[in-house]
Formats: structure tokens, C-alpha cells, sequence
């Protein structure tokens, strides 16, 4: 059995307890907009993704069957899947398809001449593939754990730090353009 | 939990999750942890994983706009009569059946009746007429009222 710290909230939420909703959201709603913007690299988008998610959620509760897995684990699925989604609609072709080819997001040497650090590291994310973006978004910036994360993106735990180790290894590559844009970039030149 | 870390393991390990021990597998976070404590060039492995993890943090968060919560939250959907009954008999009588409220719900509508026939008999047929108006006011006014209605799943 799978402790869930969400299960009650979840439970009330089904049997339709507004004061259990209302704590569901401000529980998640941040985590699930900062996924999806990190996913899709537009606040507007990542709104429609985190409106999508919870309409998900209101459906489901009343079904939820604690044990099997995590709500905040089958959240982040749900919401990987919505920006796949959103991301496949923009290009018309299946993800699968496209796993391992780069977005066409601005250069981030370019993104860094025109504004500062944080733009250029978002501006990376969005060169990496959808699966490695996916990975990297919910290890490094969600904070799931390898088998949470795993379990989200339906994939072994081997095939996820495959992921991560392939996109650290690109992100890093493109972000040597930082150098001299500050203390840890300089040093992450050295590296 | 993992007792010996390799310095090939942790490589993996760095290159995946990064220099933040708390991003680690956590059976293997001690033995990892160990490794560095005792090589240098392990150490020196982490430090280089943490500085790419320090600019990564650089990345812009959003935070939610402030009305959206209160859209999601006008999207859910409303429980019916029915269940909201169900809770409260449940609440207020934890130990009695589910059927229960049902069975209250039949027993009101029988009653209500044998009243209404008991009223008919007395007051006559001309009076009955007015009894009737009564009704279709009540059920005009219903639909201003919400117009709920219960369904056979929410009683049963």
C-alpha cells in the first residue's frame, strides 16, 4: 500500500467537499502550472494545461482508488500527457516520431544576448526533446523522486536516467554559452 | 539500501540526477555519500554536477495567475441532492444502512399523501380543486428555485 498524503483531500473531493477542492488546488496548482510552463515554455499555455488537469481531476475523484499509486504521481501524468498533447498538436505529428528531434525555440546564445540567464536557461529547455525535457522537468525542477518519475512518464527507472543523462549532457552543452554571465556559469565552463 | 557505491555508479548517477544528493536514488544516496567522503575525485565529480544544477535553477518559475485557481475551481462539478442526502444520513447516522435515506425519502412521500387523501376526504371536492392550485404554484416556483430534481441513482 502506497502512503498518500492526498488521499483524503482526494476522497472528500469525490463525494464533492468544496473545502477539500479548494485545498486540492492550492496544494497543486502551482507545482502543475511551474510543469507545464517548464514543458511548454509559454505561461499561457501552461494555464490551459493546468485548467485541463484539474478538469481531470474533478472526474476522476469520485472513481480515485488509493494504494495503487500516487495522486501527486498520477497528477504529473496526467499533465506530462496534456503538454504531449499541446505539443503534438503543434507540430501534427506523433510523439513517438519526433522523440529525439530538438524543439525550434529561440538559440539560447541568442536569448541570453537579449535578456539575462534565466531566459537562456528556459530557452535550452525548450531545444531538448519532449521525453528529455519531461524527465528533467519532473527530477530536477518537480522533485519526484526516480520512481515517481519513472512512474509518471510510464517508463523503468533505467530508461529514465537515460533521459536525464542525456539531457543534462545536452543542457550543458549549450549552456557553456553562459560563461561570464555569472559565478556558477563561469564555473560550469570550467566543467 | 546499497552498501558500496562504485565510482562508475556514481558517474551514472551525477550525470542523470545531478550534484544534489537529495535528487538521488535514496538507497544508494549513503553509499554515494560515503564515496565522496573518501575520493577526492568523486568530490570532484559532484562539484561539477552541482554547478550545471546552479544554473539550471536559473530557469524562470510561474506562479498562477490569481483568478485561475477560482476558475478551476467554478468548473467542478456539483454534487446532486441525492448524494448530498446520502452524506448528511451518513454523518448524522454513521451506523445505518446506505438504503436508509431511500427508505425515509419513500415513507415521507407515503405519508404526505395518505395526508393529502385524509385532507380530500374531509374538506370535499371543491376544496380538493384548490389543494391542486396549490400544487402546480409549488410546481412553478421548483425551477426558480434551482428546479432539482432526483434521480433514481441518487436515491437508490
Amino acid at each position: 500500500m502506497v502512503e498518500d498524503p492526498d488521499a483524503g483531500l482526494v476522497e472528500a473531493t469525490g463525494r464533492g467537499d468544496a473545502e477539500a477542492a479548494s485545498r486540492l488546488v492550492a496544494r497543486h496548482l502551482p507545482r502543475m502550472m511551474a510543469l507545464a510552463r517548464r514543458m511548454l515554455g509559454d505561461p499561457a499555455e501552461a494555464e490551459d494545461v493546468a485548467q485541463d488537469v484539474f478538469l481531470k481531476v474533478w472526474t476522476q475523484a469520485k472513481r480515485w482508488q488509493p494504494g495503487a499509486a500516487k495522486f501527486e504521481t498520477w497528477l504529473h501524468r496526467v499533465a506530462i500527457n496534456a503538454c504531449y498533447d499541446r505539443l503534438r498538436k503543434k507540430r501534427g505529428v506523433p510523439l513517438d516520431e519526433v522523440d529525439e528531434r530538438p524543439d525550434s525555440a529561440p538559440d539560447p546564445e541568442q536569448a541570453l544576448g537579449q535578456t539575462q540567464t534565466a531566459r537562456a536557461v528556459e530557452a535550452a529547455l525548450q531545444t531538448l526533446p519532449e521525453r528529455q525535457r519531461a524527465a528533467i522537468t519532473l527530477c530536477h525542477y518537480q522533485g519526484l523522486g526516480n520512481i515517481e518519475a519513472a512512474a509518471a512518464l510510464e517508463i523503468s527507472v533505467e530508461a529514465l536516467e537515460s533521459l536525464l543523462a542525456r539531457g543534462r549532457r545536452a543542457l550543458k552543452e549549450k549552456l557553456r554559452h553562459l560563461a561570464g554571465a555569472g559565478a556558477p556559469a563561469a564555473k560550469l565552463a570550467q566543467a | 539500501m546499497i552498501e558500496t557505491m562504485t565510482i562508475e555508479r556514481l558517474s551514472t548517477m551525477l550525470e542523470a540526477y545531478g550534484g544534489d544528493p537529495l535528487r538521488w536514488p535514496e538507497l544508494e544516496r549513503a553509499a554515494a555519500l560515503g564515496l565522496i567522503g573518501r575520493d577526492p575525485a568523486a568530490a570532484r565529480m559532484q562539484d561539477e554536477a552541482q554547478a550545471l544544477d546552479v544554473v539550471l535553477d536559473c530557469a524562470p518559475a510561474s506562479l498562477p495567475d490569481a483568478t485561475l485557481a477560482a476558475r478551476i475551481l467554478a468548473v467542478r462539478p456539483r454534487p446532486s441532492i441525492g448524494a448530498r442526502v446520502r452524506d448528511l444520513w451518513a454523518e448524522l447516522f454513521p451506523q445505518s444502512p446506505s438504503w436508509a435515506p431511500a427508505l425515509g425519502l419513500v415513507a415521507a412521500l407515503a405519508l404526505g399523501t395518505g395526508v393529502q387523501a385524509a385532507a380530500a376526504g374531509r374538506l370535499g371536492l371543491d376544496d380538493l380543486g384548490e389543494v391542486a392550485a396549490s400544487d402546480d404554484a409549488d410546481a412553478d416556483i421548483a425551477p426558480l428555485s434551482g428546479g432539482v430534481t432526483i434521480a433514481e441513482e441518487d436515491v437508490l
